[in-house]
């Protein structure tokens, strides 16, 4: 709770420090507020014996019955990276000068939003997580005024998003009716009591809250957003997008259905296979014919959902676990890789030709950050990778076999991107790197190897 | 002990980050013979008639809660394997003096990060400690060929990775389907996974041996998974021809040994002849193709494809013949292999061209270089007192002891080696002076040195391959004891 009131207050702090014009001192005061934030994160998790606004944080009991000690990794995850992204907004942000302090307050609301969707114990509490979260994204999205993209992209999302908040929100309203209560202990004991529930209510319910969420982690069939809406956003925030807000999803999503509704996993589970094989080979081919490194990004980010998906349907006692070590491996890796996209300032693979030429370290830094995607060893994604297929493959061979597949194919993209950083010959200008961002790259790119090393340290942590 | 052999190099590789210029290959020649004096000195301590297993073991856990260990050791097959590693290592950085490569820091940084991950390869005893080497070794060589190679590289390395990183994932599953049955609190040690197979159906272990299989196909190439080789070996500068056919498709074939038979024990051992068919067409395939090829290069590489089939041909007969035989010509084919490379790399760096129709008369021209090069060709035409004699025999005599006939069609190879290393050699030296070779210089003293320690091998280790099997009879006995071999 403490962790949710200080990001909350250091988003009002922020946002009034753009009043009073003083931007030189918002990004200090900002990190270091998030620092604190994270130190309190790190003791108490967010589950202090309070129960404030009705949110019952308090829930050990619910806990133990899972034996999913759901948040606190994800929790972490959700202020390192958005600690991490906050660093890298001092040249990110360079777009909207006037507005620094704004954009810095909207991003703190959104990750006030993630957090409450992945410590939600009532669904009320994951609808306004989720919306929290996304209505300063939409702003965001579309915060650079003067590129239509930037427009485009915000107007897209807002639409779009708006309209599946209204089938979660109905999801939940069924959920509700089926249950009588929003209380998440109630529908287990609803779910687990009748195994064969046959409330056609209920499923419809369950079918409406899965588009819901589908759509926000950008899964097929409902990812046509992403693709446009990563590609026309300003890079900083598409980073938030495709790092915070994913974990905030999958968190949301790995709760309610792993955790919720485990003991119907027979029924719902095939869904989440067929989507999660639908949406890595779209995701995977589609990404294949980009000729803009961010598109591909976009693509590969809906490719990643699928692979975090096959967790979600197999529904084992791991998943947590797997899904905290992906998504770490993941978000540092993509943190990288935009702020490899920021410093450039460019979008096209050809814009890449000779970067090893032009700055070594950051030629080195995208490449371990893209090989890392593509699941590598010893890197941290090929833990995740690892992890994911052990924690899927009693259940469904298949989707592994698909898995495999795939990610056979996004090698191809991902040294294309390579390719062109080292092999080809483009402009020869060195480049040079701020340092706030020299940081940002050295503790993704550490923090891979360390993760790929030593993948126990988020293992315990999940 | 043995795990220096990789830490060394890790770090070493670390260093070429902060080097700049041509120092980088005094460095990587100075690591690459320090690893081989000290897998010398492990070769000194190496008690070969001990039959406890592995020696020099080390066992660290790594991820405990999913069993994986950084463990490993070496037992006589890896030690013979670690040998020829860091005793080629530094032959092929030496090729490389004459020819600097652009930027020759990152160049000589990633052969000693390869020759870290291929130690690894032979080291580890853990699964997935093996697939982590097995992977890592890949990125260096990929940028090797990828960055230093000749015209099209591009899309023919891209080929070779996706087929390679293709294949190791279906490994990777294979390992983890193992894994999962591994008896109690799962585990990936070498000794569990194999305890996992036993308890397989035959079923499971058809899974185990195809999805396993397919990674080492690639890798070593078995037909028909070829198809990446020859033009990646083609495109590629020579360090990274010689890395690719001397030491990495080793790692397929010991992989084979390793971690493909043990992990399908009821299958292979009840006359499983399948991939042995599969081996003996890659045999004839290669050596009918490279009879018509005028690129030298692509001569070399088919015979590598041809040579190779035959020895995990001679694997998968699972006689002791046959995997002695497999032993003593992978470490003689990775002898052979690199020094035709170095001298079709000599001729192409005089000449200009590896093209067999613009080339001749170098015999009066370059005399030690033709004598040298005869030596080598004569060690990979397996004539008897050169190094290819005994194995090819050992191999050739396990396929005959399960089939006469396959055995009349491996027995080709020796046909075609002669009629396409003899025609590579009778175009190339002999003949008229050509345009090409009219001021051809013969080697200067660091090449004869180099040319003259594989000759010296090849004719050594045909006269005397005795500490060959010494070193590896009790590694393959205990092999047969796991196996229960013919």
């Amino acid at each position: 709770m403490k962790l949710l009131i200080g990001l909350s207050v250091l988003a009002v702090i922020t946002m009034m420090m753009g009043l009073f014009k003083s931007r030189k001192i918002v990004l200090p005061v900002v990190v270091l507020g998030l620092l604190g934030l994270l130190y309190i994160a790190s003791g108490y998790g967010c589950y202090c014996e309070d129960k404030m606004f009705g949110m019952y944080i308090n829930e050990h009991q619910f806990l133990k019955m899972f034996d999913i000690n759901k948040n606190s990794g994800l929790v972490g995850l959700i202020m390192i990276s958005g600690l991490l992204i906050t660093i890298l907004a001092h040249k990110g942000f360079n777009y909207t000068e006037n507005h620094r302090a704004d954009m810095h307050a909207l991003m703190l609301f959104s990750m006030c939003g993630a957090v409450i969707a992945v410590s939600y114990t009532n669904l009320l509490m994951l609808f306004l997580g989720i919306e929290i979260m996304s209505i300063p994204l939409y702003i965001m999205a579309g915060s650079n005024k003067h590129d239509s993209s930037s427009n485009e992209s915000g107007l897209k999302y807002f639409l779009l998003g708006a309209f599946a908040t209204g089938f979660l929100l109905f999801g939940l309203a069924l959920i509700y009716g089926a249950t009588g209560s929003f209380n998440v202990n109630q529908i287990y004991n609803y779910t687990h009591n009748q195994l064969n529930v046959s409330g056609g209510i209920f499923k419809m319910g369950i079918v409406f809250t899965m588009v819901g969420l589908v759509f926000k982690i950008g899964a097929a069939p409902f990812h046509f957003w992403t693709p446009d809406v990563y590609s026309g956003a300003p890079s900083i925030i598409t980073s938030f997008m495709s790092t915070v807000v994913k974990i905030a999803g999958f968190g949301a999503l790995i709760f309610f259905f792993n955790g919720v509704l485990h003991p119907m996993g027979a029924e719902w589970g095939k869904t989440f296979a067929i989507i999660s094989a639908a949406t890595m080979i779209l995701g995977n081919v589609t990404a294949v014919y980009q000729i803009s490194l961010k598109r591909m990004l976009a693509w590969s980010s809906v490719a990643h959902a699928g692979y975090l998906l096959m967790t979600v349907a197999a529904n084992g006692n791991n998943v947590p676990k797997a899904v905290v070590l992906y998504l770490a491996a993941y978000s540092l890796a993509s943190i990288a890789t935009f702020a490899v996209l920021i410093t450039t300032g460019k979008e096209n693979f050809e814009d890449y030709n000779g970067l090893g030429k032009r700055n070594k370290w950051l030629a080195i830094g995208l490449t371990i950050s893209l090989l890392s995607l593509a699941g590598v060893p010893p890197l941290a994604g090929f833990m995740g990778k690892y992890y994911l297929f052990t924690t899927v493959y009693e259940q469904y061979p298949w989707l592994v076999i698909v898995a495999i597949c795939t990610s056979a194919i996004s090698i191809y993209y991902y040294l294309k991107t390579i390719i062109a950083a080292w092999f080809k010959k483009g402009s020869e200008d060195a480049i040079q790197v701020p340092l706030s961002t020299v940081f940002v790259i050295l503790v993704c790119i550490l923090g891979l190897i360390a993760l790929g090393l030593m993948p126990q340290v988020v293992l315990d942590l999940a | 002990m043995a795990v220096l052999l990789i830490f060394i190099p890790l770090f070493a590789s670390l260093l070429f980050l902060f080097i700049k210029g041509s120092m980088g290959k005094t460095i990587a020649l100075s690591f690459s013979v320090l690893n081989l004096i000290f897998s010398i000195y492990l070769l000194s301590s190496f008690d070969a008639q001990s039959d406890e297993g592995f020696q020099f073991t080390f066992d660290q856990p790594w991820v405990e809660s999913i069993g994986i260990s950084f463990c490993g050791g070496l037992d006589g097959i890896s030690l013979l394997m670690i040998l020829l590693t860091n005793l080629l290592v530094p032959i092929i950085i030496l090729s490389s003096y004459g020819k600097t490569p652009e930027y020759p820091a990152a160049f000589y940084g990633l052969i000693i990060l390869m020759q870290a991950g291929l130690n690894g390869v032979f080291i580890a005893t853990d699964g997935l400690l093996f697939y982590v080497f097995w992977e890592i070794t890949l990125i260096p060589i990929w940028f090797i060929c990828a960055y230093w190679g000749g015209e099209n590289r591009v899309p023919v390395t891209i080929k070779f990775f996706i087929y390679t990183f293709a294949g190791s994932l279906f490994m990777l599953v294979g390992l983890i389907y193992l894994y999962l049955n591994t008896p109690g609190d799962h585990n990936f040690s070498w000794e569990a996974l194999q305890m996992g197979a036993r308890s397989l159906d035959a079923a499971g272990q058809q899974i185990v041996f195809w999805f396993i299989f397919l990674a080492f196909a690639v890798k070593i190439p078995i037909v028909p998974f070829h198809t990446w080789q020859p033009e990646t070996y083609t495109v590629s500068p020579a360090p990274g021809t010689m890395l690719l056919s001397g030491i990495m498709l080793k790692m397929g074939i010991y992989g084979i040994i390793r971690w493909l038979l043990p992990f399908a024990p009821d299958l292979v051992s009840a006359g499983f002849n399948l991939p042995i068919v599969l081996c003996i067409i890659g045999v004839v395939y290669g050596g009918w193709i490279a009879i018509k090829q005028t690129d030298m290069k692509k001569i070399a590489a088919y015979s590598s494809l041809s040579h190779v089939g035959l020895i995990a041909a001679g694997i998968f007969t699972l006689t002791i013949d046959g995997l002695q035989g497999a032993v003593i010509q992978m470490v003689n084919h990775g002898i052979n292999i690199v020094g035709l490379f170095l001298a079709i790399e000599l001729i192409e760096r005089r000449t200009g061209t590896r093209d067999l129709t613009k080339l001749g008369g170098i015999a009066t021209k370059a005399p030690r270089l033709s004598v040298l090069f005869m030596i080598i060709v004569l060690g990979s035409l397996a004539v008897p007192l050169t190094n290819g004699f005994v194995g090819e025999f050992l191999l050739l005599k396990s396929i005959y002891s399960i089939n006469i006939y396959m055995a009349a069609i491996a027995g080709l190879t020796v046909i075609f080696c002669a009629v396409y290393m003899l025609r590579l050699y009778n175009l190339a030296i002999f003949g008229d002076v050509t345009s090409y070779t009219v001021d051809i210089k013969d080697l200067n003293t660091r090449e004869t040195i180099l040319m003259g320690i594989i000759a010296l091998l090849v004719i050594i280790l045909g006269v005397y391959p005795q500490p060959i099997f010494d070193i590896s009879k009790q590694a393959i006995e205990t092999f047969q004891t796991t196996l229960t071999l013919k």
